[in-house]
């Protein structure tokens, strides 16, 4: 026992680390080179310091670091907790279908202009707010849906397929208006889904952040009953919880959370599958307790990489996020299972 | 601490809100006090599971009344019930890195802290528990590697450090080698009859209930719950009718179920030599191969008589020793080659 605690206090602290020093080499690294002593002065705003590094610094690295590792933790995180609830390691924050509605709601503001002849995209609200707004509004669509079928439904299992359901229907809609768009406004919808960090301003990154920390807060409230969970419903409601109200309020959290993730970055693929079975993999417990800060700490380590690996620092153009979190996020499961194939899961 | 549980009038099954209820069981009336060991006994689809997982308030009676003591379970709130009952499950669980240790831990949980931490009290307790129940050397190894007899025992101690004057398990000898079985029961028998506990368990073995059993409670899909001690239950022939099939009779003697004799006339008949092990062991390997048996003490004039004595077994015919083995794969060789010779004085 005191070996593991010194050992996960150790991974901690490394991870912590990482994370910071992640956080640092965004700042840093851009398509533009600028020396550290530049990058150091324009964050602190100091006398002199050139102009267009203190944009590039501050309003452009800065905000694009701080979505990056807020996205990172709330998916991440919520992918834990997914896992947990549903008790399946594929679990993760798509199987909601909050992430399809959020692009049902792009879909449409931006689509919806070949398709109907009202050009949306044309007026002046559209812009990255309506974008946002959009994106929340099918996310928090989709998120009702999920908990009024869960409301109905006895077994947490059921909502998992209805969400799973749900996310190919609206998919299909999509896909649909798709058909109909013209070249333009499908590639301003495609670039939407290939994820961003970078379309945040530094407000929205600052409230994408407290998104992500009031989650982390209120999900710290829940170790104990995710703990009881890793047991089955009965073995948990043995010990004096309520599986469905753990459940319920659970799925209402993580939603709320990916779908304002979603809103602001598009969707991120694998962030949220992948970070958990890293954090399984370094910690080697289920104990939900260690299991959420690692999570955390890997979650946002791993975004904030990503994020680095897709600006190809030195080079002027940047990757999509989604596919450099794919491509990360898949030898990264594929890792984690073969190196445990001696266990099994049941 | 004295407590009875009472069973008045109870109707088990599942309820729906738009379907008819299904309903498994009528008129149930049992009480368990502590001190006891009860097996619920009978046949697969009998609905002992459902009994049990109704007194534990997994499932609601659809009619009828359950008291711990004096109150009823439906006025007994999820903290108080689970300082009342602690539970052993069929239900599979599957994280990747739960430990034994884990698992133990978690019947610890009603008296946790809001965020699960122990105090050195219950840690000791976990502790004690687990060495007493031979699995202390098994903390650290991961719940999913044991095997069924370490888990069933691991399940228990989860259940014990619950410290509740219920213990109900669903199957707990199902899958379980012979000795693990024993051992199983021998830790119940005396959790019962020296610390006090009112145990209740489902089995489908009959050879079980009727060893270890206090009480049995006699189930059957289509008959009402019967109550009493085991031998009695032999004795009036009610064990036989719980488990009637056709085809199959319940021997009083063996306690046990045997192919009824298909006409036992045009069976060969075998005389045994009566009174010692290989007596017994001849009487089972001819039963099996389809031979009647009888067991006497003198060589009778007409038909085959074994008998064994000083490492080798003697066998005559029609009161001629006609033979002489060492093995029983040697007496059923003999036998077999016989053919169909048939007692001239049958």
């Amino acid at each position: 026992m005191m070996h593991s605690t010194f050992r996960n206090n150790l991974w901690f602290l490394m991870l912590g680390l990482l994370s910071l020093l992640l956080f640092v080499a965004n700042l840093g690294f851009g398509s533009v080179m600028l020396p550290w002593t530049e990058v150091i002065r324009a964050l602190f705003h100091a006398p002199h310091t050139d102009a267009t590094a203190l944009v590039i610094v501050n309003q452009y690295r800065m905000p694009q670091a701080i979505t990056a590792l807020a996205t990172g933790i709330l998916l991440s995180m919520s992918g834990l907790v997914l896992q947990t609830l549903f008790r399946n390691p594929l679990a993760g924050p798509s199987v909601l279908g909050i992430s399809s509605g959020a692009s049902l709601g792009v879909a449409v503001i931006l689509l919806s202009g070949s398709v109907a002849g009202v050009d949306l995209s044309s007026l002046a609200i559209v812009g990255n707010l309506a974008v946002v707004l959009a994106a929340l509004a099918g996310a928090l669509l989709v998120l009702g849906i999920i908990l009024f079928v869960s409301a109905r439904v006895a077994n947490v299992i059921t909502v998992l397929i209805i969400g799973i359901m749900l996310g190919y229907a609206v998919s299909a809609v999509v896909s649909v208006l798709q058909f109909f768009s013209g070249s333009e406004d499908l590639h301003a919808y495609v670039l939407w889904g290939l994820g961003s960090f970078s379309k945040a301003t530094i407000q929205q990154s600052f409230l994408l952040l407290f998104t992500a920390l009031s989650g982390v807060v209120i999900l710290f409230f829940y170790v104990k009953p995710l703990n009881a969970l890793l047991l089955g419903d009965d073995y948990a409601r043995s010990i004096g919880f309520r599986p469905m109200r753990i459940q319920r309020v659970l799925i209402f959290v993580t939603g709320i959370l990916v779908a304002v993730g979603t809103a602001f970055t598009g969707p991120i693929a694998f962030l949220g599958l992948a970070v958990p079975h890293l954090a399984r993999g370094f910690f080697k417990t289920s104990q939900q307790g260690v299991l959420l800060p690692a999570t955390i700490l890997t979650g946002a380590s791993l975004a904030l990489f990503c994020n680095l690996l897709a600006k190809l620092p030195g080079y002027d153009i940047s990757l999509p996020i989604n596919a450099v979190t794919s491509l990360v996020g898949a030898p990264v499961i594929i890792w984690v299972i073969m190196k445990s194939r001696h266990v099994k899961w049941g | 601490m004295e407590m009875t549980l009472k069973i008045e009038n109870l109707t088990t099954g599942y309820g729906s809100a738009k379907k008819a209820d299904v309903v498994l069981q009528q008129g149930i009336n049992a009480t368990l006090k502590t001190g006891q060991l009860v097996c619920v006994l009978g046949p697969n689809g009998a609905g002992k599971s459902t009994l049990l997982k109704t007194l534990a308030g997994f499932l609601n009676p659809l009619s009828g009344e359950i008291y711990f003591g004096d109150n009823p379970l439906n006025k007994l709130d999820l903290k108080k019930l689970s300082r009342l009952v602690s539970v052993v499950l069929t239900d599979r669980f599957s994280d990747l890195y739960l430990t034994a240790f884990d698992v133990v831990r978690m019947g610890r949980f009603p008296y946790a802290s809001f965020f699960g931490r122990m105090k050195t009290g219950d840690l000791s307790l976990i502790n004690q528990t687990m060495d007493k129940l031979d699995v202390g050397s098994l903390k650290e190894k991961l719940f999913y590697n044991l095997s069924d007899g370490e888990r069933q025992k691991v399940l228990i101690a989860r259940a014990l450090v619950q410290d509740t004057p219920f213990l109900f398990l669903d199957e707990p000898v199902a899958f379980i080698d012979s000795p693990g079985r024993i051992e199983i029961m021998e830790i119940l028998s005396e959790l019962a009859h020296r610390q006090g506990k009112a145990i209740l368990m489902t089995t489908h073995d009959m050879e079980t209930g009727l060893r270890y059993a206090d009480t049995l409670w006699l189930m059957h899909r289509r008959k009402p719950l019967l109550a009493g001690i085991p031998e009695d239950m032999v004795l009036q022939g009610k064990v036989g009718e719980y488990f009637q099939r056709s085809g199959l009779h319940f021997d009083v003697g063996k306690g046990r179920f045997r192919v009824e004799s298909k006409s036992l006339q045009s069976r060969r008949i075998v005389f045994v030599k009566n009174g010692s092990h290989e007596g017994v062991w001849i009487a089972n390997a001819l039963e099996r191969k389809g031979f009647a048996v009888v067991q006497t003490e003198n060589i009778p004039e007409n038909g085959i008589f074994v008998e064994y004595e000083s490492g080798s077994f003697r066998l005559y015919r029609d009161a001629k020793l006609v033979g002489e083995v060492h093995s029983i794969a040697g007496v059923l060789e003999k036998l077999e080659a016989w053919g169909n010779y048939t007692q001239a004085g049958k």
